[in-house]
């Protein structure tokens, strides 16, 4: 049976983690991840007529998850707001070196597999969303700006603190 | 170039915005005496590969409930 002759009562099975996965990795809320799979192939079986078999089903899929993604970002990112001369201390020393200190070599030695997801999770949304953007679907900082309603210099600055935050949730499980 | 500065400049390098010269070669002479700097620039690499490993499994009980959306709309339809 080719992909396109699966019935749609069967693509939770074939797809479904597939489109979860996707789904967790930028978003991170289990509940959120599920409707939106949940519409996606809803959407997917609506627009079945117009998929013209010219990429693999799965990927067409993707493409209007992707979509849903995208839109569930501009509704909740509404809050995403930061301070050009963001506070540092938290993270820094005030002679300018770090307070956790983490040597080459030992990042993964500290747990980042076990440890990435559980920090990911914890990051609060307005560092979350922009670094998964650029992290997982490598989007361009216009691109991000764009998605998230704001400046490019404040995404550096957001996409900064983001590392300094998982950094520090890795090394030493402060959230 | 403290330990503060260069953390930013290594990040912007990660996001591929390109830093002046003069800033780069001072990045490049503190990471040669920083080992810590050197493991943050480290962990930037390791976070994005580890982020491409990770799956997920949606719950059977999930699957079934969107099984069940789909065969009804596609007999609506």
């Amino acid at each position: 049976m080719s992909q396109s002759h699966i019935p749609p009562e069967q693509w939770p099975y074939e797809y479904g983690d597939l489109l979860y996965s996707y789904a967790f990795h930028r978003i991170g809320h289990r509940e959120v991840c599920e409707d939106l799979v949940q519409d996606c192939l809803i959407r997917g079986l609506g627009a079945w007529s117009q998929f013209r078999g010219d990429s693999q089903v799965s990927t067409w899929l993707v493409g209007i998850l992707k979509n849903l993604i995208y839109d569930y970002f501009r509704k909740h990112s509404k809050s995403v707001e930061v301070s050009m001369v963001d506070d540092m201390d938290e993270f820094f020393l005030e002679d300018g070196h770090w307070r956790f200190e983490t040597l080459e070599g030992e990042v993964l030695q500290r747990g980042l597999h076990s440890q990435l997801s559980l920090c990911l999770e914890g990051l609060n949304d307005r560092y979350r969303i922009p670094f998964l953007l650029k992290e997982q679907d490598e989007l361009s900082g216009e691109e991000i700006a764009d998605i998230l309603g704001i400046k490019v210099n404040a995404l550096w600055i957001i996409l900064h603190r983001a590392r300094l935050k998982l950094k520090q949730c890795i090394e030493g499980g402060h959230s | 170039m403290k330990c503060s500065e260069a953390s930013w400049n290594m990040s912007q390098l990660h996001d591929g915005v390109k830093l002046d010269s003069k800033v780069e070669s001072e990045l490049n002479a503190h990471l040669k005496v920083c080992p810590p700097c050197r493991g943050f620039q480290e962990s930037l690499g390791q976070i994005s590969d580890q982020l491409q490993a990770h799956s997920k499994t949606l719950s059977d009980s999930v699957k079934d409930r969107i099984s069940q959306q789909l065969a009804q709309r596609d007999l609506d339809q």
